[in-house]
C-alpha cells in the first residue's frame, strides 16, 4: 500500500471474485483508487486501528466508507463491526455489510451493533454492480470532505 | 439329652408384647395392671411405672364432669363375667374419657374394647387380657355428620325440597368398622394405580422430551444447513455471472454473434439457478416459520396481488373478483399465496389474446373455500399427483417458464393453516384451483 495516498474506502472480502467485482463496480465511479483490500477480519482492524502491518499507516482524514463481509476467516465480520462501533474514533465511519444471504441472525445482529446499511449480494452482476455503486456513492457522498 | 438354649435365642417375650401395635392391658384376676403395651400407653396418656401394679379403676376412673359416664361400671361387669364364664367378653362402645397427665381434667375417648382369659392347664385364671380399640376420630366423624345431617333436615324442611340427599350414615360401629376398611383397600389401590400412572406419565415426559430435543437439533441443522445454501451456492454463482458479463463487456467486439449467444446461455442459467436457490430457500424457510395469525381482507389481497402479477403481462387480463369471506391468517403467507396462484393464472393464459380470471369465496359452516380459475393452458389431470411437488413442472421452460416450486409454496402455506388445496385442469381450457382455511371461530 502507499501510505501517502489517502484511502477512503475499505473493503473486507475474503472471496478475491467478489472482490474483484466489487472492485469494478467503484472503479466505474472512479472511486477505486482510494480503495483499500483487505482479505480477512484481522487485517482489518489492523487496517483501521492502524496496528500490525499497518502500524505506520499516516490517519489524518478518517475513512469514508468500510465494505464489510459478513462471513471472513479469523474475526468475523460481526466482530470487526462490533469493535468498530465500540470505539469513539471509528463508530461514526460509516460501514455497510455485505452478505450473501438475508438468512439467520446475522443482520439484526448487525443492527443492534449500529450498522449503517447492508447489501444482500445478488448474483447477478448487474444488480451487484448497482448495490455496490449506490452503497459507495451514497457514502461518499454523505461524508464529502469539505472543500479545500 | 439336655437342649440347650442359648439365651441369644430366647425371644424376650417382655420386649415383643409391649412391643404389638394393638392396644393391650394385661390384669391380674383383682384388677391390678401387671402389663400394658406401648400403644396401649400412647393411647391412653400414661407412662408404664404409673401404672403397673396399681388398681385398674384407681387409674381410669370416670370423668366426674361427666353425669352420664359409666365406662367403669360397664368394664368392670364385662371382666367379672370374663372371671364367671372363663369366656371372652366383647364390649359395646365405650365413651370412657382419659385423665390428661398434667391433672387438667379429661380427653373424650372412645373404644371398642374386648377382655380375655389368659388360663392355665387346670383352667384357673391366672390374668385378664384386655384389649382396647381407639375409635374417637370415627365417632366423632361420625358426630360431626350427624350433626351435619341434622342441619341437612332442617334445611330440607326450609327449602321444602326432597333431593338434597346426604349419604346414608352406619349406625352400626362395626359395620362403620368394615366400611373403613374397604375405603383403605379402595384408597390403597388408587394410590397403587396413581404411582402406576405417574410412572407411565414420567416415561412419556421423557420420551416427548428427547423428542423434542431432537427435533430442535434437526431444526438447527436445517438452519444452518440452509444458511450454507444460500451463502455458499450463491458466491461462485455470482462470480459466474460476474465474469462472464465482465467478459462481455470488455471483450464484446472480439466475439461473433455465436459467441455473445453463448455467454449469453451462461448468464441465463446462472441466473435461474440464483432463483432456484432462492426459492428452495423460501420453501425451506416457510416450513420453519411461525404463523402470525391476523385478521385477513381476502378481498383486498387478492386484489393487490392480481395487481402485481398483471403488471407484466403483455396480453389483455381481465379479473372478477366477487366479495370474499374475511379470514384469520398470517398475511405474508397468504398474500403469498394469492400472488402465486394469480401470477401462474396470468402466467399460463398470457398465450390467450383475451385472457379472463375469476376470483371467488365462500362460507360453508366453519370452512372458507376460495377459487381461483383461468382459461389459460390448462394442465393434463394424469400428471396431477405431480402438481404441488418440489421442482416438478407440467410445461416445458420453452412453453412457460419457472422453477416449480410456486404451487409447493402454495400447497404448504395452506396445509400450515389448517387448509387444503387442490385443483382441476383441461388441456387448452384452463385451470382452477381451489384453496380452504378454517373460519375464525
Amino acid at each position: 500500500m502507499n501510505s501517502f495516498e489517502r484511502i477512503d474506502i475499505l473493503l473486507v472480502e475474503d472471496n478475491p471474485y467478489d472482490a474483484e467485482l466489487s472492485m469494478r463496480a467503484l472503479q466505474k465511479k472512479k472511486l477505486v483508487n482510494k480503495v483499500e483490500w483487505v482479505q480477512d477480519g484481522a487485517d482489518a482492524l489492523d487496517f483501521i486501528f492502524s496496528q500490525g502491518v499497518y502500524e505506520h499507516r499516516v490517519q489524518d482524514e478518517p475513512l469514508k466508507l468500510i465494505l464489510l463481509d459478513i462471513k471472513l476467516p479469523k474475526v468475523s465480520g460481526i466482530d470487526v463491526l462490533r469493535k468498530i462501533k465500540a470505539d469513539p474514533v471509528t463508530r461514526s465511519i460509516p460501514v455497510v455489510m455485505l452478505t450473501s444471504s438475508a438468512e439467520g441472525q446475522d443482520l439484526s445482529e448487525c443492527y443492534k451493533l449500529g450498522v449503517n446499511s447492508y447489501i444482500v449480494k445478488p448474483v447477478e452482476f448487474e444488480s451487484f454492480q448497482e448495490e455496490v455503486e449506490k452503497a459507495g456513492f451514497y457514502w461518499m457522498l454523505v461524508n464529502r470532505v469539505p472543500a479545500s | 439329652m439336655t437342649l440347650q438354649v442359648s439365651t441369644k435365642e430366647i425371644a424376650n417375650f417382655q420386649l415383643l408384647f409391649e412391643s404389638v401395635p394393638g392396644l393391650f392391658l394385661v390384669l391380674l384376676p383383682d384388677f391390678t395392671i401387671t402389663a400394658v403395651s406401648d400403644a396401649y400407653l400412647q393411647a391412653t396418656l400414661t407412662r408404664r411405672e404409673q401404672i403397673v401394679g396399681r388398681h385398674l379403676f384407681a387409674v381410669f376412673p370416670d370423668n366426674p364432669d361427666d353425669p352420664n359416664a359409666d365406662g367403669v361400671a360397664n368394664l368392670r361387669r364385662s371382666l367379672e363375667r370374663v372371671l364367671e364364664t372363663r369366656m371372652p367378653d366383647a364390649m359395646a362402645m365405650q365413651k370412657y374419657d382419659v385423665p390428661r397427665p398434667d391433672g387438667t381434667g379429661f380427653e373424650e375417648r372412645y373404644w371398642s374394647p374386648s377382655n380375655f382369659p389368659v388360663m392355665d392347664a387346670d383352667r384357673n385364671i391366672l390374668y385378664i387380657m384386655h384389649r382396647a380399640e381407639d375409635i374417637t376420630s370415627y365417632v366423632l366423624l361420625k358426630k360431626n355428620r350427624d350433626e351435619l345431617g341434622l342441619l341437612h333436615d332442617e334445611l330440607k324442611k326450609e327449602v321444602g325440597a326432597d333431593e338434597l340427599e346426604l349419604p346414608e350414615l352406619t349406625d352400626d360401629i362395626s359395620a362403620g368398622n368394615q366400611h373403613l376398611h374397604a375405603l383403605n383397600r379402595a384408597l390403597k389401590l388408587e394410590i397403587l394405580a396413581r404411582s402406576k400412572l405417574e410412572d407411565a406419565n414420567r416415561e412419556l415426559t421423557r420420551e416427548l422430551k428427547n423428542n423434542i430435543e431432537k427435533l430442535e437439533a434437526s431444526n438447527k441443522e436445517m438452519e444452518s444447513f440452509s444458511y450454507s445454501v444460500s451463502h455458499d451456492l450463491r458466491a461462485p454463482l455470482r462470480a459466474v455471472d460476474g465474469f462472464a458479463r465482465m467478459l462481455e463487456e470488455d471483450v464484446a467486439d472480439q466475439l461473433d454473434e455465436e459467441g455473445r449467444r453463448k455467454l449469453q446461455v451462461i448468464r441465463d442459467n446462472t441466473r435461474n439457478m440464483g432463483r432456484l436457490i432462492d426459492e428452495l430457500l423460501e420453501f425451506s424457510r416457510l416450513g420453519r416459520k411461525e404463523l402470525n395469525y391476523g385478521h385477513l381482507d381476502m378481498s383486498a389481497l387478492a386484489q393487490a396481488a392480481f395487481n402485481d402479477a398483471a403488471s407484466v403481462a403483455v396480453n389483455d387480463t381481465t379479473l372478477s373478483l366477487s366479495e370474499l369471506p374475511a379470514a384469520r391468517g398470517d398475511i405474508t403467507l397468504i398474500k403469498q399465496v394469492w400472488f402465486n396462484l394469480l401470477s401462474n393464472a396470468c402466467k399460463f393464459s398470457a398465450k390467450r389474446e383475451q385472457a379472463h380470471i375469476t376470483v371467488k369465496g365462500s362460507r360453508d359452516g366453519d370452512v372458507l373455500t376460495y377459487t381461483v380459475s383461468d382459461n389459460g393452458a390448462g394442465f393434463d389431470m394424469r400428471y396431477y399427483n405431480k402438481l404441488f411437488g418440489v421442482f416438478q413442472r407440467l410445461h416445458r421452460v420453452s412453453e412457460f417458464e419457472g422453477t416449480g416450486v410456486g404451487l409447493a409454496i402454495v400447497h404448504r402455506i395452506v396445509t400450515r393453516h389448517g387448509g387444503k388445496i387442490w385443483a382441476e385442469g383441461v388441456v387448452g381450457e384452463g385451470a382452477v384451483f381451489h384453496f380452504t382455511l378454517p373460519a375464525a371461530t
